[in-house]
């Protein structure tokens, strides 16, 4: 007797695998009793090596689509305009004069959740339309999200993300052939066999520092969080499949199978991968945005840990959703 | 006993494949010291920690739940390990009689490579997930010999106990205990089983670069002074460790416990010359951290003459690194 459908299995194999590891993370944060692990540092890895790396690898061995690029970053751009005066209505209301409020609402974890998910369901194609949809959310976090935090705009923060080079340099490489020397393309083959390597521990590494940071949270303040947390994972993606039935309605995804079975599989998974980040709790770092503007960080960690710990049944659920709606 | 060790035999392609597995390597390990050397070296327990709690008990369990149990296997390395380590230390031992300079950590540093940061990934960047299982074999035993004997060199009550608290170690049984076991996965709990298995390999290829970064974050750091008990300490650990470890294999072959001819089985064959390869390469790795450790007081910048002989088998060990692989390519795989 099979006790769980094949679709289940389906979407089982995408978060169980993360949740896994997330649960190896909380487990070393539960033992560590005296927080001996700085964080700090393993963002630091994650943010100025393993992610540029996981970036650059997932981007340059396939071709770039610009099509593709203006379909996935127009959606992410059009879910942040969208959330923007939502979260600021909410912040409003709660009688609260920090913008920090807004950016667990608006803004998307598209790093440690997201990604692992679309490279275990979707593969390699899906890890790299995460990517392209993971570049547009934290450019507008890094540019318009520290605005909202330091009430100044800061262009030399954002030059400064490692990850934007990495997708420029990816996108590069995907797109030019330069005639190079043998010996200058054996170099450039042991220096991608490097990045592969680094961009294996990527994945883990978001997923450990996201469980670790649970381990932290004082339950008697999630319920600071419960609304904006809701928000997040329940309007974020029902408003992903109004822009994904808004672009078939436009025709900028075909909404027939059509000749090309491959092509449609294609625009299927753009458009899973759309809700499937649309899906996502607030990001950690617009919590860390927060601290370091000194603009409402303890209610941002509460939406943070609510929204994540709600994942765990949204996320199946949207999967499931993307399965009937989209894929099949 | 041993094909030539002809380099003119050597093509043009295995210097590329064999480049593409070190390289890299000694790339991330470049990258682990410009960490460290930003970080001023102040969050190596961070480091340390993620990998012997999570990161290497994955790759423990990733390399060995698969990997068919042969007592024959473990035994070769684990003895052939053991050989080497007391080698080393019998020649440290002479050396330190001779040379007032020499301290119980420098003769740790002397005799005891760096079997889990350096040999685990570039094991498996040579020889795979097999290449991966029989060095977890030789990290345990060289992790069980710094435990007893290396503390107790190093001047220090032997930590028998941690070595068994180690979580590498249980993850080491428990994967054996996975790949042996009798015991049927429901059907229906099978996909479970292997998406946690899924879960586990992930962070386990995690740990390779965060194994190397390991390595290289304390180096920028490190005080070096060019001291003799220094120098010959790393002279000890890259040029004696290889030679101790041919002599071993050499030993073994006349002992029967490594076949000479190929035989009609190939697979056993490979099983046994990578085996082997191992081995010369374990040897032929710089001086262990734990040595640096050892000699610190548990912190991680040690003694300057620890810290030269790390130093030392580390510029001389990217020259008996590549010597090994060419003489494993040339003299072993023939």
């Amino acid at each position: 007797m099979q006790l769980i459908s094949p679709e289940m299995i389906l979407i089982l194999r995408a978060v169980l695998p993360s949740i896994v590891i997330a649960v190896l993370g909380f487990a070393l944060g539960a033992m560590d009793k005296n927080r001996d692990l700085n964080q700090k540092t393993v963002s630091n890895m994650v943010y100025y090596f393993f992610t540029p790396c996981l970036v650059f690898s997932s981007l340059h061995k396939r071709s770039f689509d610009f099509d593709e690029f203006a379909v996935i970053g127009g959606a992410a751009l059009l879910l942040i305009a969208v959330m923007t005066p939502v979260a600021f209505y909410f912040k409003r209301r709660a009688g609260i004069r920090e913008n920090g409020y807004c950016l667990p609402i608006i803004f998307m974890n598209t790093g440690n959740i997201s990604l692992p998910i679309a490279l275990l369901l979707f593969g390699n194609e899906g890890l790299a339309k995460a990517i392209l949809f993971h570049m547009m959310n934290i450019m507008v976090l890094y540019s318009y999200g520290v605005y909202l935090v330091s009430g100044k705009p800061d262009l030399g923060q954002f030059l400064k993300i490692p990850a934007l080079w990495a997708t420029t340099l990816g996108i590069l490489a995907a797109t030019t052939d330069p005639q190079l020397p043998q010996w200058v393309k054996h170099g450039y083959d042991i220096v991608n066999k490097a990045i592969d390597l680094l961009a294996y521990g990527a994945i883990p590494l978001l997923i450990i520092n996201l469980g670790y940071s649970l381990s932290d949270t004082k339950w008697s303040t999630l319920k600071d969080g419960v609304t904006g947390a809701l928000l997040r994972v329940v309007l974020g993606p029902l408003l992903a499949f109004g822009v994904v039935f808004g672009y078939r309605a436009l025709g900028w995804t075909p909404a027939s199978a059509g000749l090309d079975p491959l092509v449609a599989l294609n625009f299927r998974t753009t458009e899973a991968i759309i809700v499937l980040n649309a899906a996502m709790p607030g990001p950690v770092m617009a919590y860390l945005l927060n601290v370091k503007f000194d603009n409402c960080p303890e209610k941002a960690a509460s939406m943070l840990a609510v929204g994540t710990l709600s994942a765990v049944v949204t996320v199946p659920l949207v999967l499931n959703f993307i399965a009937v709606f989209i894929v099949s | 006993m041993f094909a030539a060790f002809d380099l003119s035999t050597l093509t043009a392609t295995e210097v590329l494949l064999m480049s593409r597995a070190f390289l890299p390597a000694a790339m991330i390990v470049g990258i682990g010291a410009l960490l460290g050397r930003w970080d001023a070296c102040r969050h190596q327990r961070t480091l340390m920690k993620l990998i012997d709690y999570i990161f290497l008990p994955c790759l423990a369990f990733y390399a060995l739940h698969r990997h068919p149990l042969e007592l024959g296997e473990i035994w070769q390395i684990c003895s052939g390990v053991t050989l080497v380590i007391l080698a080393g230390v019998l020649v440290g031992l002479l050396f330190a009689a001779r040379r007032p300079g020499w301290r119980g950590s420098n003769l740790v540093a002397a005799a005891f490579m760096s079997s889990g940061t350096l040999l685990l990934p570039l094991a498996y960047a040579l020889f795979g997930s097999e290449g991966l299982a029989k060095a977890f074999y030789f990290h345990l035993t060289v992790l069980f010999w710094y435990s007893t004997l290396g503390t107790l060199l190093g001047e220090r009550r032997p930590t028998f106990r941690r070595f068994l608290a180690t979580p590498a170690l249980h993850a080491t049984i428990i994967g054996l205990f996975a790949a042996t076991s009798p015991i049927q996965v429901p059907e229906n709990l099978q996909e479970f089983a292997w998406l946690t298995e899924k879960g586990i390999e992930i962070t386990g290829l995690g740990a390779l670069p965060l194994l190397l970064i390991n390595f290289g974050y304390p180096l920028a750091h490190l005080r070096l002074k060019f001291s003799a008990a220094g120098l010959s300490g790393a002279l000890l650990r890259v040029v004696g460790g290889p030679l101790f470890a041919l002599a071993v294999i050499y030993c073994y072959r006349k002992l029967g416990w490594f076949s000479l001819t190929r035989g009609y089985e190939l697979l056993p064959y490979i099983d046994e010359r990578t085996s082997e390869a191992v081995l010369l390469l374990g040897a032929a790795m710089p001086s262990s951290h734990y040595a640096l450790r050892l000699g610190a007081g548990g912190e991680v910048v040690a003694d300057e003459v620890d810290a030269a002989t790390l130093f030392m088998t580390l510029m001389g060990g990217v020259f008996s690194v590549i010597l090994v692989i060419l003489f494993i390519d040339l003299s072993i795989f023939d």
